[in-house]
Formats: structure tokens, sequence, C-alpha cells
């Protein structure tokens, strides 16, 4: 992938990593890192050695800190008549939203995404948490978010966070904006993150989460995220309802075939979490 | 009673004891005991003795390990072009069609007892039940990616059950990891561990207590917690006073009420 300012991208045992790269700004997303986000995602739906993907962010300060406000804000509140590239465009029911650009299921990208959360996380930075599948944090990760605290409706972050938090820690932390940060820890037990690792061995781990996904046939893979997004959506007896087409689509001769020949191989090795 | 060979079926005390029982296979489930468990479930529904229900497996090394390979998953099917269990891409014959007690229709309560591996086809009947005691020694997981299937049924049972990402985890690694009892307590799955030896008797302690109470009060706040799962919240409080009206039985009331202004509590513990 060329000409990319903003992030670091490499591809390595069929995993794509992703790097937030503006360190001096907390990896803060301007226009031309939303673009930059954008191309990644919609050149890896037809990347067919890509199987999985790790995103993360550059240093060990923060994994992304949201749009980036001298940009962002600054353009449209010095000039009344600029169009913001984020923002409300004409009426209210016109608005350009960075998610469109940022986030890779928005972007119809239906591979695994393994976040490898390096430091702070906030504001924005949760529209890809909340579309990542796998969180992983390094134990000095923190989450929080100021939205109310600049006197900005958190609606997008939340809704997001909705998907990985229950209600009660989704109000609290979009309530109390800046007073609070959410540690590792507690993202731990409350289901955001699925595993704290110290710092130095947060990418380790992130690529044996990554390369262990991009072992198995990407069919299977692909349609087992998509049955489980589904299914968060519908009503149980809805999704069961569906699950025999997800099966269906996923099952081919030959990701069966070599996954019959991985279960006669010899004992595989796994881990206990 | 029906007859059964590959589950094991006695009542004590108000509660059904369904167990799982072909150790040398860890108890996957073949065509026979889908077709048990589904008579089983059915049976417990018309049983008016049985007021709750606990499904375990015999042995210390597992739960349950999905489906039979050895029956079902056909090299020559598949080799010529069709699908294992597909009579159309349209029609498919899952056996989670007959395995839990809700496909059944079962409503009352369920206990699983996990004691030992739970995991791929093990999930639809831990998704199926209402609450999970597992022994220390229990692990989950769904190895069905890494033996190149799409696993849809197993994780949509899990959501019902585990946040988002827990399922998305466990679902995407398949054979490479797999959950400990204690992961398995934090995020929901589970609602106590026990020692292995303890197993029996705290199920059996939930099991005889939920026995204890008026069998349609539990049977309609059952049903009303998994009824609100799939509605909005604002349908699910409207259908709330159906469910607290059908439920109500003005003697059983009385009779309740009376224990309750006399100071007369139950015996019980904190988890």
């Amino acid at each position: 992938m060329d000409g990319l300012e903003t992030l670091l991208y490499e591809e390595r045992d069929g995993v794509a990593i992703v790097t937030l790269n503006r360190p001096d700004v907390h990896n803060a997303f301007n226009e031309q890192m939303q673009a930059e986000l954008r191309r990644v995602w919609r050149a890896l739906r037809s990347n067919d050695g890509v199987r999985c993907v790790v995103l993360t962010g550059a240093g060990e300060k923060a994994f992304c800190t949201g749009i980036d406000r001298a940009e962002t804000i600054n353009t449209w509140l010095d000039d009344p008549n600029a169009v913001p590239p984020t923002g409300i465009v004409s009426s209210p029911f016109q608005y350009n939203d960075a998610g469109v650009n940022i986030n890779p299921k928005e972007n119809d990208l239906w591979k695994p995404i393994v976040a490898a959360v390096n430091g702070m996380a906030c504001g924005g930075a949760l529209y890809m948490l909340g579309e990542a599948d796998i969180i992983i944090a390094a134990e000095h990760a923190t989450f929080f978010d100021p939205h109310v605290t600049y006197g900005m409706v958190a609606s997008f972050e939340s809704a997001h966070l909705l998907q990985k938090l229950p209600l009660g820690e989704t109000l609290r932390l979009s309530l109390l904006g800046s007073n609070e940060r959410l540690s590792a820890q507690r993202a731990f037990d409350v289901g955001l993150v699925s595993e704290i690792v110290p710092a130095g061995e947060l990418m380790e781990r992130a690529m044996w989460v990554a390369t262990a996904i991009a072992e198995a046939p990407p069919l299977a893979i692909q349609g087992t995220l998509r049955a489980v997004w589904n299914a968060h959506e519908t009503g149980r007896r809805q999704a069961l309802a569906q699950a025999s087409a997800f099966v269906a689509m996923g099952t081919q001769y030959d990701n069966i075939d070599a996954g019959q020949q991985t279960f006669k191989a010899a004992k595989r090795k796994w881990r206990l979490r | 009673m029906p007859d059964f060979d590959t589950i094991l079926y006695e009542e004590r005390n108000g509660v059904a004891w369904v167990t799982l029982n072909r150790p040398d296979v860890l108890h996957a489930f073949n065509v026979q005991m889908e077709h048990e468990l589904a008579a089983a479930w059915q049976y417990v529904m018309r049983n008016d003795d049985v007021r709750c229900a606990v499904l375990t497996a015999t042995g210390e090394k597992a739960f349950c390990v999905g489906i039979d390979r050895a029956e079902t998953i056909e090299g020559e099917e598949l080799a010529a072009g069709k699908k294992p269990g597909y009579v159309t891409p349209w029609w498919y014959d899952d056996p989670g069609r007959r395995l839990g007690p809700k496909a059944n229709e079962l409503w009352k309560p369920v206990i699983a007892a996990v004691n030992g591996l739970a995991c791929g086809g093990a999930f639809y009947l831990l998704g199926e039940v209402d609450f999970v005691i597992a022994a220390e020694h229990a692990t989950f997981f769904d190895p069905h990616v890494t033996y190149g299937m799409t696993a849809a049924f197993e994780p949509i049972q899990l959501l019902q059950k585990m946040p988002l990402q827990e399922v998305l985890r466990m679902a995407l690694l398949g054979g490479h990891e797999r959950m400990s009892a204690q992961r398995a307590y934090e995020v929901g799955l589970v609602s106590q561990v026990v020692p292995s030896a303890e197993l029996v008797d705290t199920a059996t302690w939930a099991a005889e207590a939920i026995a204890s109470a008026p069998p349609l009060v539990v049977q309609g706040t059952q049903r009303a917690i998994w009824m609100a799962r799939e509605v909005p919240r604002s349908m699910a409080l409207d259908l709330g006073y159906l469910y607290t009206n059908i439920g109500t039985e003005p003697e059983v009331l009385t009779e309740n009420q009376k224990q309750f202004a006399a100071g007369r509590r139950v015996e019980w513990r904190l988890r």
C-alpha cells in the first residue's frame, strides 16, 4: 500500500498491521488520516493475501484521541461560511460523520480486526474500538470520552460503546466526560477488553491472535464474523432462523476439507485464557 | 417415561436430572442422543411433578464436545459437492432443532452443571439453559473455524450469555484458545464456579430452591426475561403487565403472602 503518510502499513503472515502514526498529536485523525483509513479498509476487501488485521497506534502514549480538533473545529469556527469537513453540512439532517471514513465495518470490510490499544483511547477512538472484533490492551491503557465536558453531545461514541459495554458503564463513561477515565482493568472486567498485557508484549500478543485467525480457512472466519454481528442486532429467534444461511454460505469443499485435515493431524497447541 | 440409551434420566425432589452419558466419546451427540434429549425435554414439559431440571454429564472429563463427527461429517458427500445436512441451500436440518430445552418449547428452568470440557455444539445446550454452574477445571471453546466450518449457531447461542467481544474472540480463535471457568465467570457465561466435588450439591441446592417456588410464577418470570431480550425495552415493559397477569393465581398469592406477613423467610445464601 503506497503513498500513506499518516499510517504505517505492513503485511506479515496473512495479517495487515495498520498503525495510526501521528504520535505528536496522540494519533488524532485529521482529514488525511480519515481518507487514508478509508482507502486501506476498502483495499483490504479485495486483498486475498490478508485474512486478519491488527490496528494500533504509534508510540506508547496514545492509541488515538479522536478527531484532530486543530484542523476541524477551528476552520469551522473561524469562517462561518466554511463547509466543515466533519459536521453539519447544510441542515441538521445533512451531516458528515467521520465514521464513514475511519470505520472498517462502515467500509464493508468483513475480515477480523484485532485492536492493540497501546495507551490512551478517547473520543473518536471509540468509533474504531466499537467496530474492532477483539481488543487487547496494554496495562496502562485508559478509555474515556470528553465530549460533554467540551460542550458536545456524545452520540456516535456511546452507540459504539453500547456494542461492547453494559448500559450502566456506557452511561457513566459518556456522562462523566473528562472527569473519569476507565482503566484497562475495569475495561477487562466489563468486557470491553478481552486481554491485558504489559506494554512490551502488546504487539506480540496481538500478532499471536491475528495469526491464529489468519491460519483458519478464510471463508469459515468471514462467515462466523458476519453471523455474530448479524445476531448481535437481531432477536435470538430471528438470528437462529438465519444461522443456517450463514453456515450454507460458509460451507465449501475446499475449506471443510482443509479443516478436516487439520482435525486429523497432530494435536493442536492451545492456550488457556 | 421414555427409554433412553445415551442419556440418564432421574427425578428427585421436583427436579429432573438429565445426564449425557457417552463418556467414551466425551459426550458428543449422535442422532440418537439428539432425539433422546428432545424426548426428555418434552417429557419434563408434560410432567407436573418436575419444576426445574439440571443438565450435566457423567464423569469429570467432559460436559459435551458437540456433534459426533464420526456419524455426521461425510467426506464423500462433501467431495461430491453436497453440503452435509442441507437438502437445498434453504432447507437445513440443524441438530439445534432437537437438542435444547427452548427449541423443544420447555419453559421450566434448566440449570447446566458443567463438569469438564464444553466445546462446539455444547453451546446449543448452554445457550438454551437458564444459568450455568461450572467445575473449576471446566473449559469452553469453539473449534469450528479451525476445522473449516462457519460457527453461526454456537456464537449466536453464546451471545445470549456473553458480551459481544468475548463471543467474537472465542468464535474467531477456534481451537487455539480455551476459556477458563474463571474468565467464563467474569464475563457472565457462568454464574458460579465450584470445586468439582461440589458441583452436584451446588446444582441440587439451586434447582431445589427454584422447585420450591410456585411453578406458574417461576415459568412466568422465566418467559418474561427471555421475551425481554428479544424486543425493545418499551415493548418489553408493556408486555410485562400481561406476564404478571398470567402468572398471578389469587390462591397461591394469598398463601405465600401469609408466609411473608408471618415473618417466615427461607434460608438464603450470599453469592
